[in-house]
């Protein structure tokens, strides 16, 4: 082999703490050729992120690197001072790219003048050279009409052509590695499709090094040839990307696999079973008005166009469609969150407008994505899980304490979580005290918006394992919205496919995960990357 | 992984020791320099204010005009039983000093109090509900900011007349529109937090997310701006005490301290620089424990929901 491009040896990055100095990640190890792709693979705490942000010298600011070396082409990366750094490497030799499109470029610059500047002030190229080269990388990342696309603004562009901008922008200067830090993750099923086959274009295109870090096997096993597993810091596993996820020779590498075979092997559920309908919603419809200024017309959005189906007793109901395809509107308008325009929905026979909230509370509880946001930070475990007893005095004042930790414990929590703040507690205990607090009272329906989609993998089987056990002890109706067809084909009874608004397509899990009929479900379930799996195993 | 989830984990490290949100505060208050200053220059004034002169078993109402404009004991002719000196009525200066600083606490705290229940209710209300309330209560802020606070002041407490309670009440219904702004935005914010939508699930009426799920997360920025405020209020009774419709001799205010003092400002500057640094030291102390409020309860310690 060559003289590597990039050498990462024994890399260690630190945190200043009141308690001291703590270790986040040690012993990072990485070689890079030029032209290669190296996945590096890990859950959210693992130091992926960490590791890569050392190198760019983009550390937090209570992080350092505490020991180890950064090599690119025989010069010690941190060695350099801060300036010849910006000037030799940073953006040239190695750039980066982030996970969230929506919030990296600035609203108040147009694209072109984002694309550009860098250029011209830091290389002293003329606005026309820097314009051309900016076309260039903008037709590079198969940006439709780019010359247009140069006196846009960020908010007019979707999340996916905005990290196609974040791409031209870290390619303006030729770098030699590209570090992509989650850079589909934010991102609909079929635009991170669209995203990944462009990087892999690119990369073998421009001869670029690429260092691709995610959470998700899939993706990993499709864009790298190696792999790197990290795990609270520290490399459990590397090799052959193949090999890897073939044969993975550490436990925790074998535990993810599981994981996900766990969920992919389960048999698609082909019941469409028509019991009692628990819930009936009959043409709803849903339209946003966008007030645009003062003086201008207000535009209108229909979130939901008329829409009529039935949710049986007992059954699962996955909502599957991309962001904007209206199913949290759907999933609002439902639970009575937010009355539809037209139409009305239906529980047990009661419009759901008629139901007093009281009594709706304990028919249908939702359950939502974001672990972190769930649960109100000044208010305890026990708190939490107990208010829906004490606003509705289901049992006696002095059987709470006892119902509030039963629930919990059907939810897996012990009864020590009952003091703890939501500070203290990881995404996954969140998400299940979440949980506990909406199954307290019993109800019929829990309506799940992507109830696992922010919570890492070895977890959400975990979660979505709880949810079928309370389902099976409790009787509920689940509504399950998510856009994960690993989740939907582990939960679902029946699935339907949203699409701008309209329900495009419904049937049961195996008639439309395996055979699906419209044009879009079918791109839809091939945009799903699976990891390929040894046929001896 | 976002930027911002990093920090989020930075702050883990810190917390690894799994405290409670409290106990992070205290933790960190024990660090803060600036917090832990102000708080004793505070507590110490506060006791000089309260405690001293019932121990001194002194008035500043006693007169003794053979005693007229003595020097501060460092001066010559000062002398340690008047170690302050005395005014132009022969009145012991350390004594009215000292419940000088009474009244100043009781009229700002009393003050902030105000300014903070007007402010917090219409910041609450506004947020939450939105709509043509907000605009109300919008419009009710603008015409607000656009009166001339201390002119207003003087023309209610020249037409009501002057007292305690009046500085205080006058004070503080000029002083509520921060507490609005800040409640207001971050009231709008919270409202669009799930676990503001799992509490209107569960059943929880409109008035209790207000008071168990919103009102606690403002919290720490309800105390920071308290703080500011008895700042800003303390100011205000010593300008309009200064303009003669504050307190009213012969009430010892620093404010009418300094007025009193001012036709003697070339021959006897002790009777405007005491008072003049006593107000300073206090309001100094409020703003370092604010500072140190504000450093002390920032809510990213809490890793928020927001991200």
């Amino acid at each position: 082999m060559s003289q590597p491009l990039l050498e990462i040896e024994n890399l260690a990055v630190s945190f200043k703490s009141p308690a001291g100095q703590v270790d986040v990640t040690h012993g990072f190890n990485l070689s890079l050729q030029r032209g290669e792709t190296i996945g590096i693979v890990g859950e959210s705490g693992s130091g992926k992120t960490l590791s890569m942000l050392a190198m760019t010298r983009l550390l937090p600011a209570q992080a350092f690197v505490s020991s180890g070396a950064i090599r690119m082409g025989g010069t010690d990366l941190l060695a350099l001072d801060a300036a010849s750094f910006h000037r030799q490497i940073s953006g040239r030799r190695v750039s980066m790219i982030f996970q969230e499109p929506m919030t990296a470029l600035n609203p108040v610059y147009s694209i072109g003048r984002q694309l550009t500047e860098t250029m011209i002030v830091h290389e002293g190229l003329s606005a026309s050279v820097a314009t051309a080269r900016a076309l260039e990388m903008l037709e590079a990342v198969k940006m439709p009409q780019p010359r247009l696309r140069m006196n846009q603004y960020p908010h007019q562009l979707s999340g996916g052509q905005r990290q196609r901008i974040m791409i031209a922008m870290a390619l303006m200067n030729k770098p030699d590695v590209l570090v992509a830090d989650e850079p589909t993750t934010a991102l609909d099923v079929t635009v991170q499709d669209e995203i990944i086959k462009l990087l892999v274009e690119l990369q073998q295109q421009l001869g670029m090094a690429m260092i691709f870090i995610s959470h998700d096997l899939g993706v990993v096993s499709r864009v790298s040839e190696r792999v790197i597993v990290m795990r609270k810091g520290e490399t459990v596993e590397r090799g052959e990307t193949k090999s890897v996820l073939q044969a993975p020779s550490h436990e925790y590498t074998q535990g993810l696999l599981q994981c996900l075979w766990r969920l992919e092997d389960k048999k698609l559920s082909t019941e469409s079973h028509h019991r009692e309908p628990i819930l009936r919603a009959e043409g709803i419809a849903k339209r946003y008005k966008l007030s645009a200024g003062l003086l201008k017309k207000s535009r209108k959005v229909d979130a939901l166009k008329e829409t009529s189906f039935s949710v049986y007793a007992g059954e699962t109901l996955a909502i599957v469609g991309e962001s904007g395809s209206g199913k949290s509107t759907l999933a609002k308008i439902i639970n009575g969150l937010i009355s539809s325009d037209r139409g009305k929905v239906t529980v047990e026979n009661t419009a759901i407008e008629d139901i007093p909230v009281k009594q709706r509370a304990r028919l249908i509880q939702p359950i939502f994505q974001d672990p972190y946001s769930t649960l109100n930070p000044t208010q305890t475990i026990g708190q939490i899980v107990a208010r829906p007893l004490h606003i509705h005095k289901t049992v006696a004042a002095e059987d709470i304490e006892a119902k509030t930790l039963e629930t919990m414990q059907k939810a897996g929590l012990s009864a020590d979580f009952v003091h703890r703040f939501p500070g203290q507690l990881s995404g996954g205990q969140r998400q299940r005290v979440a949980i506990a607090r909406a199954i307290i009272l019993q109800p019929r329906i829990l309506i799940c918006d992507e109830p696992t989609s922010a919570l890492d993998v070895s977890i959400q089987a975990q979660i979505l394992d709880l949810l079928c056990k309370l389902q099976r002890e409790l009787q509920m109706t689940l509504v399950v919205i998510s856009h994960d067809m690993a989740v939907v084909g582990y939960l679902a009874d029946r699935v339907f496919i949203m699409l701008d608004g309209e329900l495009i397509e419904s049937g049961s899990a195996a008639e439309v995960l395996q055979s699906p009929r419209t044009a879009y479900a079918k791109k839809l379930m091939s945009s799903v990357y699976r990891v390929p799996r040894a046929s001896a195993s | 992984m976002s930027l911002l989830s990093i920090f989020r984990k930075t702050q883990l490290v810190s917390d690894a020791r799994n405290l409670t949100p409290s106990q992070v505060m205290q933790l960190k208050a024990s660090h803060h320099k600036g917090f832990k200053f102000g708080l004793s220059l505070l507590l110490g004034i506060a006791l000089m204010g309260f405690v001293l002169p019932l121990m001194l078993d002194a008035s500043p109402y006693d007169q003794d005009l053979s005693m007229r404009l003595l020097p501060p004991v460092w001066i010559e002719g000062g002398s340690w039983q008047h170690w302050l000196g005395t005014d132009g009525n022969g009145r012991d200066y350390f004594v009215r000093i000292l419940y000088g600083a009474r009244i100043s606490l009781v009229v700002g705290l009393g003050a902030a109090t105000v300014g903070m229940l007007i402010g917090v209710t219409l910041g609450l209300i506004s947020g939450f509900y939105g709509g043509w309330v907000d605009q109300v209560v919008n419009f009710v802020l603008t015409c607000q900011l656009a009166l001339p606070g201390l002119l207003l002041a003087m023309t209610i407490v020249f037409l009501v007349g002057p007292s305690i309670m009046v500085v205080i009440l006058v004070i503080g219904v000029l002083h509520w529109t921060l507490f609005l702004v800040v409640v207001r935005a971050t009231t709008r914010r919270i409202r669009k937090l799930d676990y503001v939508t799992a509490a209107q699930a569960i059943g929880t009426g409109r008035f209790e997310i207000m008071r168990r799920e919103i009102l606690p997360n403002l919290m720490n920025q309800i105390i920071v701006i308290f703080t500011l405020e008895v700042g800003v209020a303390i100011l205000s009774e010593a300008s309009l005490s200064f303009l003669g419709v504050g307190i009213q001799p012969p009430t010892p205010s620093w404010g009418l301290l300094i007025a009193e003092g001012k036709d003697a400002l070339f021959y006897q500057p002790w009777l405007i620089i005491l008072p003049g640094i006593a107000l300073f030291l206090l309001v100094l102390a409020i703003n370092m424990m604010g500072d140190g409020i504000r450093d002390i309860t920032d809510p990213e310690s809490q890793s928020e929901g927001s991200s």
